[in-house]
């Protein structure tokens, strides 16, 4: 009776209508056209912010259109209310009940993956190792105690100390104040300006240019003027996101150390990398091939492992793939990582297999009926 | 050997001075003719009849070990665009710029496609050709290389037009000159003239005379040790005498030599260290250094290997038939035999096979008959000639299907032997299909063979599945349309089958020869492809989705075009529809399994399953539009007519998705770009708009005026051209009744 009520309701109405299917399939493809061409001018991360992972989008700043995740989550709900209310349960049609069953499983991949997958990245040279991994595009602005045996670092996201202007860091009991950001920045190594107080730098750089900030953000380098304050003294700091070594400074008896760095994320485990290999096809520099050895250390667990191209390394809903390699001046070789944790990253699988299951099953059921139909004309 | 030295040493010695001529850019034209007797020799009647020795010589270039065959057809396709040089093969063409650079300053190979390059190098831009000598474009080498340094200046995405055609020319160039001095070590030439008796029996020469960079190099061992013993005693006695001039001159020049020519081309000579496989240059390998690594056997079969070289070279310009056999064969054998256990060589001779025969410029010639003979039947008198529409759906059973009905089938008719049964098996039986639609059948069925034939050979040769790069999508897209009206042609008797084959198979291949012009179309693969297994998943699925959805294109123009010539005969097209439904069907089913490949992929390789790469959001869109069809058809939006103007929008999103983004340059999946496509696109994009637009409005008021008509002339009798209320299913592969199916 209720549910015969609720199926009658308007909401509900509109939202198990295929039209709105169709109006949402048409949008999708406007604006996944949309946010390709945009790539070419403005670049991925861009094209993703605009259309791909926003709500609403002005297209060219002048039209209006909701965003490709409105879009897939009113899908979503469409799916979801016709799955309720309007699909017809019957044998004939079990085919299209798997093909929209995959869809399901597609939607829960990508939604979980939007929200709760890390995407960051680990450069090592041959030799090193490192227990965590950097991010693309983010920011931190880190410090931690300059004389201790063991680094303790207390971090803070550059984008929230933007918001808030200054954060109390308890361990080590001082203020830290943000007073400007420069986005992406060149750096002088000119001295202050009179009237003003230096600022401390390792490198000795004085001043900041302000550039353009690049659609791309891998391309931007960002600098800051910041002061630490605590045991009754204030250290005015200017730190760039490329400086060679982190700013130590006295704080009262303490002596700490300072740097601008991209955010980085704990892993489970040590990762070093003890060889580095790329093959380039006979007389050219086209490679063929590079992998990396490396040495994963984890609690209870010591072994060896090969990264390649094609051939990810995976561990505990980590995994590290060979993404690129540079060699530096000097010679030596570094490897670069991509580290992904994803614990969601089989949903997609699942739901691709579904969705083929459900398509042989639908055409089977087809052809089955065109043969049971054609042996009935026949025999008539 | 030493004989033909000197026999020849006065012609050589000429080429070599042009050489030099080249190599500055300069010296004047009329000087070099008085002094090159080359040309008229060569011109003479001693020539070589065949090069076919020279075809399977390997080399390596763009990092993939090829026939010299191959070499020759990628570096004139490179050069000039075309797949010959005024009649000769090749491999011809590449003999004469290696043996005989002298002839060939005065020959058209450079393609400026664009006249404002001629402009900004300040020549003649008024003849109008588009393919230029040498002589010709070194009047402004100089303009040219500061252009090219401005241009190489630039980022790649911010280059202009203009910028590519003059990097692209100023490399061209310089592949040419090199490739023309590549011989230069074989020519006796004034730097290696050894004028002294008694410095030619030291260093084991015959004589005084002219000798070559390749005859001193291969005694760099005594000519250094001689000119450094002489360096010293000139210290000690301050005197060199007339043996000892000649040995530091001979040090210098070698020295002089090997650095400025060590960049010179044709790496043919493989040498493995440490399990690696280098190919030198004979220049690179008259550089001992580059042979330290080498075993004392292996470095002595090096130098034989140069010195048959040589003898290749004295061979081609003696017109020496069987000496250049000789001379090519045993280099080829001397290479193979000294890499064996070291490095796997591939065996040329598939690959020269292929090139020879080159299946596909066959299948397309044939289809292009084919077209003919379906150009023809649309033309033919009007008995003889049947609309499109011969198979009619089940009932058939009004006034319009009755007059296109073809004449039944007796089975009996034909019952004797194998040939006949073969016939009808393949839906070719006589009699029942007009003669233009047998050739254009017959053209389709033969020209499958070569295609066929042709993919399989290319995957033998590279060892990977069939699609490993944008020219080969298209062949595969063309077999998989021939293959699909092959298999349509057998079940349905109207000309739907050959002309989806036909008309899809010589498109696709032309367009393969569009995408396959900038050189090698087997090039090797990037490290992140690398892999048999998605390549053959992922890519020929979705391939095979391009092909459906132009399928579904096709017929989906043959469907509107009907429905707007006879609104009032729906039914009897109904037939075609279901073949429009089926093939749009195929089309998103294997645009989304290869979509979704496409991301377990992408998670296997770089993590991530979705990622909003230009190429996934092309495979995206198809899906999506097919997708909104079949919804919007299920809400009744569309109607059929609608559903067919659907599918013939969608050959737009596929060409987008396809070749499209590659224009874009951006994106892990862009591998090439090519100029002028891009214009090629949009205009298809308009025309295909109009031609829906267009289509649509008479479709509209010719189905009004049909009802119309209808309602006033017989008011009781049911419209035919309303739509039937049940829904086509999804069906495989055509539906409707097939009176022409044999049982």
């Amino acid at each position: 009776m209720l549910a015969k009520a609720i199926k009658r309701s308007r909401i509900v109405r509109f939202l198990i209508d295929l039209r709105l299917t169709v109006v949402c399939l048409a949008l999708l493809f406007v604006l996944t056209f949309l946010g390709t061409v945009h790539q070419y001018s403005f670049g991925l991360y861009s094209a993703q912010k605009e259309y791909f992972e926003s709500f609403f989008t002005l297209v060219g700043g002048l039209l209006p259109l909701p965003g490709a995740q409105l879009v897939l989550w009113v899908l979503f709900v469409n799916l979801v209310a016709a799955t309720i209310y309007r699909f017809s349960y019957k044998a004939k049609r079990v085919g299209i009940l798997i093909i929209h069953g995959g869809l399901f499983a597609l939607f829960f991949g990508m939604f979980f993956t939007q929200y709760f997958a890390q995407e960051s990245f680990l450069e090592l040279a041959e030799g090193e190792g490192r227990n965590v991994s950097t991010d693309y595009f983010h920011w931190e602005l880190a410090v931690w105690d300059a004389d201790a045996a063991t680094r303790r670092v207390a971090a803070v996201d550059l984008a929230d100390l933007e918001a808030t202007g200054s954060v109390r860091i308890e361990e080590y009991e001082i203020e830290l104040a943000l007073e400007r950001v420069y986005h992406n920045a060149e750096a002088y190594m000119t001295q202050a300006e009179a009237g003003e107080r230096e600022r401390l730098n390792s490198s000795g750089i004085g001043l900041f240019q302000e550039l353009r900030v690049s659609s791309d953000p891998q391309e931007n380098f960002p600098g800051v003027l910041a002061t630490v304050s605590g045991a009754g003294a204030r250290v005015p700091l200017i730190l760039y996101s490329r400086d060679l070594a982190p700013t130590s400074f006295l704080l009262g008896e303490r002596r700490l150390s300072a740097s601008l760095r991209r955010k980085a994320y704990q892993m489970p485990l040590t990762v070093t990398l003890q060889d580095f290999r790329a093959e380039f096809y006979p007389n050219s520099d086209v490679p063929a091939s590079f992998e990396s050895d490396v040495l994963v250390t984890a609690p209870g667990s010591d072994r060896t492992v090969r990264i390649s191209m094609n051939s990810p390394f995976r561990f505990e809903g980590y995994t590290f793939y060979q993404a690129s390699y540079r060699i530096d001046a000097t010679g030596s070789e570094w490897s670069t990582l991509a580290v992904v944790e994803n614990r969601s990253r089989l949903v997609p699988y699942i739901g691709t297999g579904i969705l083929g299951l459900g398509l042989a099953v639908h055409f089977t059921q087809v052809l089955a009926k065109r043969t049971r139909r054609e042996g009935a004309r026949n025999a008539a | 050997m030493r004989r033909s030295i000197s026999g020849a040493a006065a012609r050589r010695a000429v080429v070599a001075a042009l050489l030099v001529g080249i190599a500055a850019l300069g010296g004047t034209q009329d000087a070099q003719e008085q002094l090159d007797p080359l040309r008229t020799y060569a011109r003479g009647e001693l020539r070589l009849d065949s090069l076919v020795s020279l075809k399977p010589i390997l080399i390596v270039d763009n990092g993939r070990t090829m026939p010299m065959d191959s070499y020759a057809r990628n570096l004139l396709l490179r050069l000039s665009g075309r797949r010959s040089y005024q009649g000769m093969v090749p491999i011809e063409w590449l003999a004469r710029v290696l043996f005989t650079p002298g002839e060939v300053r005065e020959d058209t190979v450079f393609l400026i496609e664009n006249p404002e390059v001629l402009v900004a190098l300040g020549l003649d831009a008024s003849e109008g050709r588009d393919r230029y000598s040498l002589a010709f474009v070194l009047d402004g080498i100089e303009e040219l290389e500061r252009l090219a340094a401005q241009a190489g200046q630039i980022s790649e995405d911010a280059r202009t037009l203009v910028d590519r055609e003059v990097l692209r020319l100023w490399n061209n160039v310089g592949v040419f000159v090199n490739v023309t001095r590549t011989m230069a070590f074989t020519y006796p030439d004034p730097a290696f003239a050894v004028d002294q008796a008694g410095a030619a029996a030291r260093l084991g020469l015959p004589g005084a005379n002219t000798y070559s960079y390749l005859d001193i190099a291969l005694k760099q061992a005594v000519v250094r040790e001689a000119a450094s013993a002489a360096t010293s005693a000139h210290t000690g006695s301050g005197e060199f005498s007339p043996a000892d001039q000649t040995m530091v001159r001979l040090a210098q020049n070698l020295a002089l030599w090997r650095e400025t020519w060590s960049g010179l081309p044709l790496p043919v000579l493989p040498v493995a260290s440490f399990g690696e496989v280098t190919w030198l240059s004979p220049w690179q390998a008259l550089d001992a250094r580059n042979l330290s690594g080498q075993a004392g056997e292996h470095v002595a079969a090096i130098e034989a290997e140069l010195l048959t070289l040589r003898d290749m070279q004295i061979a081609y310009l003696e017109g020496r038939q069987l000496r250049f056999d000789l001379a090519a064969r045993s280099l080829a054998e001397s290479v193979r035999t000294r890499m064996a256990g070291q490095a796997d060589l591939p065996d040329p001779r598939l690959e020269v096979a292929y090139n020879t025969i080159d299946p596909l410029a066959r299948a397309e010639l044939i289809f292009l008959l084919g077209a003919f003979a379906l150009m023809a039947w649309l033309v033919a008198p009007a008995r003889d000639r049947r609309p499109l529409t011969a198979e009619s759906s089940g009932s058939g059973g009004n006034g319009g299907g009755a007059q296109v009905a073809l004449p039944p089938l007796t089975n009996g008719q034909h019952a004797n032997g194998w040939r006949s049964t073969l016939r009808r098996r393949l839906g070719l039986e006589g009699g029942a299909r007009p003669l233009f639609a047998r050739i254009a059948l017959w053209a389709l069925l033969i020209g499958f063979v070569p295609l066929t034939a042709g993919i399989l050979m290319r995957m033998a040769v590279s060892g990977r599945p069939p699609v490993t790069n944008l020219f080969e999508t298209f062949v595969f897209v063309a077999w998989a349309a021939a293959l699909g009206g092959l298999i349509y042609a057998r079940l349905y008797r109207n000309l739907i089958g050959p002309a989806v084959g036909i008309g899809g198979g010589l498109l696709m291949l032309a367009l393969s020869g569009k995408f396959g012009a900038d050189g090698d179309t087997l090039p090797v693969l990037q490290a992140v492809l690398d892999t048999n297994f998605w390549l053959s998943t992922h890519v020929t699925i979705i391939t095979l989705g391009y092909a459906a959805c132009v399928v579904a294109g096709i017929v989906g123009r043959i469907y509107m075009v009907q429905l707007a010539r006879w609104p009032e005969r729906e039914r009897d097209f109904e037939g075609v529809y279901r073949n429009l439904f089926a093939a749009l069907a195929f089309g998103l089913t294997l645009s989304f399994i290869g979509t979704l490949l496409g991301g377990v992929w992408a998670d296997q390789s770089w993590g991530r399953f979705w990622g909003w790469d230009p190429k996934e959001n092309g495979a995206l869109l198809i899906v999506l539009w097919s997708a909104l069809l079949f919804h919007a058809k299920l809400a009744k939006l569309i109607g059929k007519f609608g559903m067919a103007a659907g599918s013939a929008l969608l050959t737009i999103v596929v060409m987008f998705a396809w070749f499209g983004i590659n224009l874009l340059g951006v994106g892990l999946h862009s591998y090439g770009f090519i100029d002028g496509v891009l214009t090629g696109l949009v205009a298809y994009t308009f025309a295909e708009v109009a031609f829906v637009t267009v289509v649509g409005r008479i479709y509209r008021s010719r189905r009004r005026a049909s009802l119309a008509s209808r309602t006033s002339t017989a008011p009781s009798a049911p419209p035919t051209a309303v739509e039937p209320a049940a829904e086509p299913e999804v069906v495989g592969a055509g539906g409707g009744r097939d009176r022409g199916l044999p049982v």
